[in-house]
């Protein structure tokens, strides 16, 4: 996982605290808050797991099972930092507590929280059903606010009405904006600036395999739920897949580049395979994104036999299906190619 | 030595005289597999009657087959991948003599590619990601899946798959740190070390999946029929047979080495979650489902409310391909399937036939009376599908196998040494024999799949049935292949050439 995302979620320190008679205070006590920080600030490794990041946490919460704070703080971890099957284990985990403790505000809030932008609709109902249990747990205030002010649930009425009543319990403190923004997409630049440069060569390899990577974890921290549309999701599957013709094509290219032919000539090939199990119909946009990294790598060893059947395998597909920058971009091939064979 | 060389060698010793017929004799005493017919593939076609709307469903259910599939279609464009699985296509491991078919070879056959499991290993991971290819994995060697007997920590029977490999490394995986079975993260892996020391591991090879809506449709009452037919002929040969059966409606289940499942809708959800680790309709639990490496909401695989088009827009309507799931449409591709195409012909064959048996009533030295040559479905909701008579050489009903074969695995009423009768028809363009590939180009392919038949138990005393460990002491074909091992070798040629043009 890419550096940028190992940093935990820092954590909201609600100035003047306000307790309510009842719920839960604004802020961790002292000795919890110097633990959390504790943890925050402890290094963690680049290529830390999950479950690697989250142990102290567990730990803590182990130590202090009753401490809403450790709790909100182990969350946001999972919710920064992990995938499907972190939000699953988390929901389950929260499901039991609350069936342990039932009428127990502060865990059905945990409850209604691990639900945040997963099932959402079900989330605000839990919310309001723990304000109904304590008028003074304020954090389903926060968290409805968030939820409020998010754009899949806007609803500023409501949203205001929230905010104002977890800020007059919980002055200066903070509501965060949801959803987070997505993970950077996978940058290959580095990895393009080192093709066929002598110093640092060695690397290009491994910024092509981190770009992928961060890729990857694009895609998956998108999670297809409420936050995120389909559609959203939809994209970036595309964007990884497109992602990876374009490593790929760097990977050929500097392999070529260090003369290690063979090596490059075995991946073109593999590329070759991947294309073929293509169906174009069912998968369009991979397709072209496939054949264009193809004709262009064919081209550059002037694989003239390679480059013509390719471009005719992509002037059937645009004939199958109609498309204006698809027909656009093949006629600058045929352009492009037809004039360097001239040459 | 090939059937046709062989042959050839016997028609020139006659016209040589009588004085080399002893040479010939030796020549001609050693019968073999012809290996797999060469020609067209006879099979991956769609079911020829069809209409033109079925056979357009079957077409589109066949780009699904060979669909293949990343963690979350990142890479290749299908999705679901792991955490454990043993390929990524459906189509990679049933590929020869085409889609639909079973595991390929990288010189042998129609399609001639490696065992894709090989590759699995190595496709899409990291630089310090490969996975170890497991020792009966090879390049030449039959596709399988791993089942382990028992759980050696708890002796409990296990009986079910274990992947070959897992995502962890792969590119679209980051953060899933589940091991090959038998390995442990940062120590050198040798997967599934531990089992086969212990003799624990059982293979299972991909059966073909041509012609299985002829299976599926005929009726429990035509298998039972069947099945009791010639019974005091069968009872003579020590020959028995029962029914695989569901526990919900106790009806006859049919597909799978031991009948396991019911409908092929079953199992295609059955392969696509054990095979790829594809959570779906059918079967939707992720297996192995450690959260780091569960990166796709459950069902991975379901039926699409709406499809994306290819000019890019959205729709809520598509044709029925488009709206099934990959489930459904896998069950759709075996469904409509035709049946392979024999080619028997030459007089080798015919008598071959002959020899085998060609029904219940010229039962030859009895192979037939349990690899059935005439089934008849029922009424069918597919065009021509119904009241059509074939040939799949299979009673689809299980049989003991005894010791030499058991893999003590019990699924539903099947137990460790029981086997459906694998269904003949296509045979003469498979590579690899018997629930786990054991016969195959290196080792008398077919002869030795026949004569693997035959066991006997030496530690049974007289009248006993059973060991205590549920294994017959006989094969139930152990009579039959004792009278295929009585005839001459010309004659078990044929035997062996007819098989080779189904």
């Amino acid at each position: 996982m890419p550096a940028r995302y190992s940093s935990i979620v820092a954590l909201t320190v609600w100035a003047n605290a306000a307790n309510s008679a009842r719920g839960p205070r604004c802020e961790p006590r002292a000795e919890v808050l110097q633990e959390l920080e504790k943890i925050s600030s402890a290094p963690v490794a680049e290529n830390a797991t999950v479950e690697q990041v989250v142990e102290p946490l567990r730990n803590l919460r182990v130590r202090l099972p009753d401490d809403l704070f450790v709790h909100l703080r182990y969350q946001d971890a999972i919710k920064e930092r992990g995938v499907e099957g972190h939000l699953k284990e988390m929901f389950d985990e929260y499901l039991v507590l609350t069936m342990k403790h039932p009428g127990d505000p502060s865990y059905l809030y945990l409850f209604g929280r691990a639900l945040e932008g997963r099932i959402t609709p079900q989330a605000i109902s839990t919310m309001e059903e723990v304000l109904k249990l304590d008028p003074g747990f304020v954090l389903a205030h926060r968290t409805l606010a968030e939820i409020y002010g998010s754009a899949p649930f806007r609803d500023r009425k409501k949203e205001s009405a929230h905010r104002s009543a977890f800020q007059q319990a919980c002055p200066g403190s903070a509501i965060p904006i949801q959803p987070p923004p997505q993970p950077l997409a996978g940058d290959f630049s580095a990895a393009e600036r080192l093709l066929g440069k002598d110093d640092g060569k060695e690397r290009v390899v491994e910024l092509v395999h981190q770009a992928l990577q961060q890729q990857a974890w694009r895609m998956h921290r998108t999670r297809p739920f409420d936050w995120y549309t389909a559609e959203q999701k939809k994209q970036v599957v595309l964007e990884a897949q497109s992602a990876h013709w374009r490593g790929w094509s760097i990977l050929v290219r500097h392999y070529r580049a260090l003369h290690q032919d063979s090596k490059a000539e075995q991946l073109l090939s593999e590329l070759q395979d991947r294309f073929e199990q293509i169906h174009g119909e069912r998968n369009p946009d991979l397709y072209w994104t496939a054949a264009t990294a193809l004709v262009q790598l064919h081209a550059e060893e002037k694989h003239a036999e390679k480059v013509r059947e390719t471009l005719t395998q992509m002037e059937k597909f645009v004939a199958a299906i109609p498309n204006r920058r698809r027909s656009a971009e093949l006629a600058r091939f045929r352009f492009k190619f037809a004039s360097r064979n001239g040459r | 030595m090939s059937a046709i060389a062989a042959s050839k060698v016997l028609a020139l010793c006659f016209v040589l005289g009588a004085g080399t017929a002893a040479l010939a004799q030796t020549i001609d005493a050693v019968p073999s597999d012809p290996g797999p017919r060469p020609g067209t593939a006879g099979a991956g076609g769609p079911f020829p009657r069809l209409n033109t709307n079925e056979t357009n469903f079957f077409n589109a259910a066949k780009i699904r087959f060979a669909e293949v599939d990343s963690v979350s279609g990142g890479i290749e464009p299908g999705n679901g991948l792991g955490p454990t699985f043993n390929t990524n296509s459906c189509a990679s491991c049933h590929a020869q003599p085409d889609v639909g078919g079973t595991s390929p070879h990288p010189r042998l056959g129609q399609v001639q590619r490696p065992n894709p499991e090989v590759a699995m290993a190595t496709l899409d991971r990291t630089s310090t990601g490969a996975q170890v290819v497991p020792p009966f994995i090879t390049a030449d060697g039959p596709v399988r899946e791993a089942r382990f007997i028992k759980d050696l920590v708890t002796g409990r029977k296990d009986g079910g798959v274990h992947g070959l490999y897992t995502i962890a490394g792969r590119m679209d995986a980051a953060g899933c740190n589940l091991p090959q079975p038998d390995c442990v993260s940062g120590q050198p892996c040798k997967p599934f070390s531990t089992q086969l020391a212990n003799n624990n591991v059982i293979f299972r090879i991909p059966t073909p999946v041509f012609g299985l809506g002829l299976i599926e449709n005929v009726s429990d009452l035509a298998l039972m029929a069947n099945l009791e037919a010639n019974d005091s002929l069968k009872d003579g040969l020590d020959i028995h047979g029962r029914f695989n059966t569901t526990g919900n409606d106790g009806t006859i289940t049919r597909f799978g080495w031991k009948a396991q499942n019911k409908s092929l809708l079953i199992f295609a959800g059955e392969a696509y979650n054990v095979e790829q680790g594809v959570a779906n309709e059918v079967f939707q639990n992720e297996r192995s489902a450690v959260a780091g490496c569960v990166f796709n909401p459950t069902p991975e695989d379901s039926t699409n409310i709406t499809i994306t088009l290819s000019n890019g827009s959205t729709s809520t309507t598509g044709t029925a391909s488009q709206m099934s799931s990959d489930t459904v449409n896998f069950a759709a591709f075996m469904r409509l399937t035709a049946p392979p195409t024999p080619t028997t012909a030459s007089s080798s064959e015919l008598n071959g036939k002959a020899l085998f048996g060609a029904s219940n009533s010229t039962p030859g030295i009895g192979c037939v009376l349990c690899h059935s040559a005439s089934l008849t479905t029922d009424r069918s909701p597919f065009t021509g599908m119904g009241g059509f008579t074939f040939a799949p050489y299979s009673d689809v009903a299980l049989h003991h196998m005894g010791p030499g074969l058991a893999d003590f695995v019990n699924q539903g009423v099947a137990g460790p040494d029981e086997f459906r009768t694998a269904p003949l028809w296509g045979v003469g363009q498979r590579i690899f024999f018997l629930h786990d590939g054991r016969a195959g180009p290196g080792n008398g392919g077919l002869l030795n799949a026949i004569q693997a038949h035959k066991s006997t138990n030496p530690n049974c005393v007289s009248g006993q049935v059973f060991t205590s460990d549920g294994v017959r002491c006989n094969s139930e074909a152990n009579a039959v292949i004792n009278q295929f091992n009585g005839l001459t070798p010309s004659q078990q040629q044929d035997i062996l050439n007819f098989l080779r043009s189904l």
